[in-house]
C-alpha cells in the first residue's frame, strides 16, 4: 500500500500526531484539562467554517480560534466569576454554531463538513506534514529540555508559584501548544474523535507507569500502533480511520483491564 | 544579652478578597527561633494570615516585611494535592526548589537526606498517591524544607491524621524548631498550649492569647542542623 504518495503521508502523517498526541495528551490528562481540551477542540471550528467561507486555509482559522479559547479559558479559570466549567461549555457551543453557519453560507459544504467532524487521514498535504514535523520537534525539545518545570507546573501550580517558576507564563504556553497540536490532530482524525487520541493511550499508558516522561513515551507508541491500524483499516476495507482508531484504542484499553484484574 | 531582629513582622495589617475585608489591624511579629500558633474559628483568617507570609496575597492596609535573604517554606493542608498525578515522592520533594532545567547533584541529594529525616527514604520511588496520609504530608514537609527556610509555615498539618501520624509530625516539627521559626495554623488550641511559644487566635484580627516568649533572652546562635548526621 505504500507505492501511492497519499499513504506514504498518511504513514508520516501518524507518526508525527502520535508524538504530538502523547506529549500533549499527557500534559491535559495529567492536569485534568480534558474539558478544556473539548472545549478548544469544538471552538476550532468556528475557525475553520469562517476560514472556509473566505476560502482560506482551514486550519488557520482553526488555529486562531482554538488558541484564543484556550487562552480565555486560561483567564476565566484564574480571574473570572463565571464557573470555568460553564464558561468551556460555552465557548464549545458557540465555536461549533459559527462554524455551521458559515459552512452553510458557502456552496458544497456537505463534503467537507463531514471531513472536519470525522477526519480524512488519506487527505493529509505535505504542508500539513511540515507542519506537523515543525510541532512534533518542538514539543519534543520542549519536553525534553523543560520537563522540571513542566512537571512541577503542571503538579501544583500554586507551589510552583511560591518557588519562583513563572507559572502563568508557562500555562499559557502550553495552552498555545495544545490548540496547535489539537488543530493538526483534526486533519486526521477529525473534531469529533480528536480527544479519544488525546485521553485514551494516556489512560492506557497510566496504567503501566506513574511517571509522566515514560507516559510521554508510551502514549506515543500506543497512539502510533492504533494510528497504523486504522490507516490499514481505511485503505484495505474502506472503514473511516479516526473512528477505527478510537475503537482500537478503546478495545486495547479495555483488554488490559480485563487482563490485570 | 541583646534584642533579637524579627525576620518577618505584620503591621496594622488589613486584607481580604474583593471588599470584603477578612482581616483588619492584625499584628505578628516573628523572630528567628519563634514557635507561633495561629488559632480562631473557620473563616476567621488564619489561610488569609498566612497568604500574606507567603507574599500570595498583598495586604490593603499595613506591611508585611520579611528580612532580607530569609526563605519561607510552606506546607499546605494536605488535601490539596492531586493524589493521581504521575509523580514520584522524590520529585515531590525536588519540585520544592526552583528548577528551570534540571537539578544538580547536591539538590537530589538533600532531598533523599530530607527522605531519610523523615523515615520516607524507602519509598522515594514511589507514586504520591501510593502513600498513607501521615507519609504523604511527611513528603510534603520535606519539600517546603528544599529551599532551606528559615522560617516554617504549616496550615493545618494535622488534618485527617491518625494519631500516630500526628505525634509523629509534631515530633518532627520540635526537632526542626532547633534550626528554624516555624508558624502553624492549628484548630486544635489545647494540643498546641505546650508547643507553642506563642498562641494567637486569629477572628478578623489577632488576639494574642498567650506568649512565653521574650525577645531579650540570653542568645543563643542557632545552629543549622546537619540531616547528614
Amino acid at each position: 500500500m505504500l507505492q501511492f504518495e497519499f499513504m506514504q503521508n498518511a504513514l508520516l502523517g501518524v507518526m508525527l500526531i502520535s508524538i504530538i498526541a502523547g506529549i500533549i495528551g499527557t500534559v491535559i490528562v495529567v492536569r485534568r484539562k480534558v474539558f478544556v481540551a473539548g472545549g478548544v477542540t469544538h471552538a476550532s471550528f468556528g475557525g475553520i467554517g469562517i476560514a472556509y467561507y473566505l476560502g482560506v486555509n482551514p486550519l488557520i482559522g482553526a488555529f486562531l480560534f482554538a488558541v484564543t479559547t484556550a487562552l480565555s479559558i486560561d483567564i476565566l479559570e484564574r480571574k473570572s466569576k463565571i464557573r470555568p466549567d460553564s464558561a468551556i461549555a460555552m465557548l464549545w457551543s458557540l465555536g461549533m454554531a459559527i462554524g455551521l453557519i458559515f459552512m452553510f453560507l458557502s456552496p458544497g459544504y456537505s463534503a467537507n463538513l463531514m471531513g472536519f467532524m470525522f477526519g480524512d487521514i488519506l487527505s493529509i498535504s505535505a504542508s500539513d506534514l511540515v507542519g506537523s514535523a515543525c510541532l512534533a520537534g518542538t514539543l519534543s525539545l520542549l519536553a525534553i529540555f523543560y520537563y522540571r518545570p513542566l512537571l512541577y507546573v503542571s503538579f501544583s501550580p500554586d507551589f510552583a508559584k511560591l518557588s519562583g517558576l513563572r507559572v502563568n507564563l508557562i500555562q499559557s504556553v502550553i495552552s498555545i501548544f495544545t490548540a496547535l497540536g489539537i488543530v493538526l490532530a483534526i486533519k486526521a482524525v477529525g473534531i469529533v474523535l480528536v480527544l479519544s487520541l488525546f485521553t485514551i493511550p494516556q489512560a492506557i499508558s497510566g496504567m503501566f507507569t506513574h511517571n509522566m516522561r515514560t507516559m510521554f513515551i508510551l502514549s506515543t507508541l500506543v497512539s502510533l500502533v492504533a494510528g497504523m491500524i486504522g490507516l490499514m483499516a481505511s485503505y484495505y476495507i474502506d472503514l473511516p480511520a479516526g473512528a477505527v482508531i478510537t475503537a482500537t484504542l478503546a478495545i486495547v484499553m479495555v483488554c488490559i483491564k480485563l487482563i490485570r484484574r | 544579652m541583646e534584642a533579637r531582629e524579627p525576620i518577618l513582622q505584620m503591621t496594622d495589617v488589613s486584607a481580604g478578597y474583593e471588599h470584603k475585608t477578612v482581616l483588619s489591624g492584625a499584628n505578628i511579629t516573628v523572630y528567628p527561633d519563634s514557635f507561633i500558633a495561629l488559632v480562631g474559628p473557620n473563616g476567621g483568617g488564619k489561610t488569609t494570615m498566612i497568604r500574606l507570609m507567603l507574599k500570595q496575597l498583598a495586604p490593603t492596609k499595613g506591611t508585611v516585611s520579611i528580612a532580607e535573604g530569609i526563605h519561607v517554606g510552606y506546607l499546605p493542608q494536605i488535601n490539596d494535592a492531586d493524589l493521581e498525578f504521575p509523580i514520584s515522592v522524590l520529585d515531590v520533594v525536588l519540585s520544592g526548589t526552583k528548577c528551570t532545567f534540571r537539578h544538580t547533584k547536591e539538590e537530589v541529594a538533600y532531598a533523599h537526606e530530607l527522605l531519610r529525616f523523615v523515615q520516607l527514604d524507602d519509598l522515594s520511588g514511589r507514586q504520591i498517591g501510593q502513600l498513607s496520609g501521615g507519609q504523604r504530608q511527611r513528603a510534603f514537609l520535606c519539600r517546603a524544607l528544599m529551599c532551606k527556610p528559615q522560617l516554617l509555615v504549616l496550615d493545618e498539618p494535622s488534618t485527617y491524621m491518625d494519631k500516630d501520624s500526628s505525634a509523629n509530625m509534631y515530633e518532627l516539627l520540635s526537632d526542626l524548631h532547633k534550626s528554624m521559626a516555624i508558624v502553624l495554623v492549628s484548630h486544635d488550641i489545647d494540643s498546641m498550649s505546650h508547643r507553642a511559644h506563642t498562641i494567637i487566635r486569629v477572628d478578623r484580627t489577632t488576639h494574642l492569647v498567650s506568649n512565653h516568649y521574650s525577645t531579650v533572652v540570653p542568645y543563643t546562635p542557632i545552629v543549622k542542623r546537619n540531616f547528614a548526621n
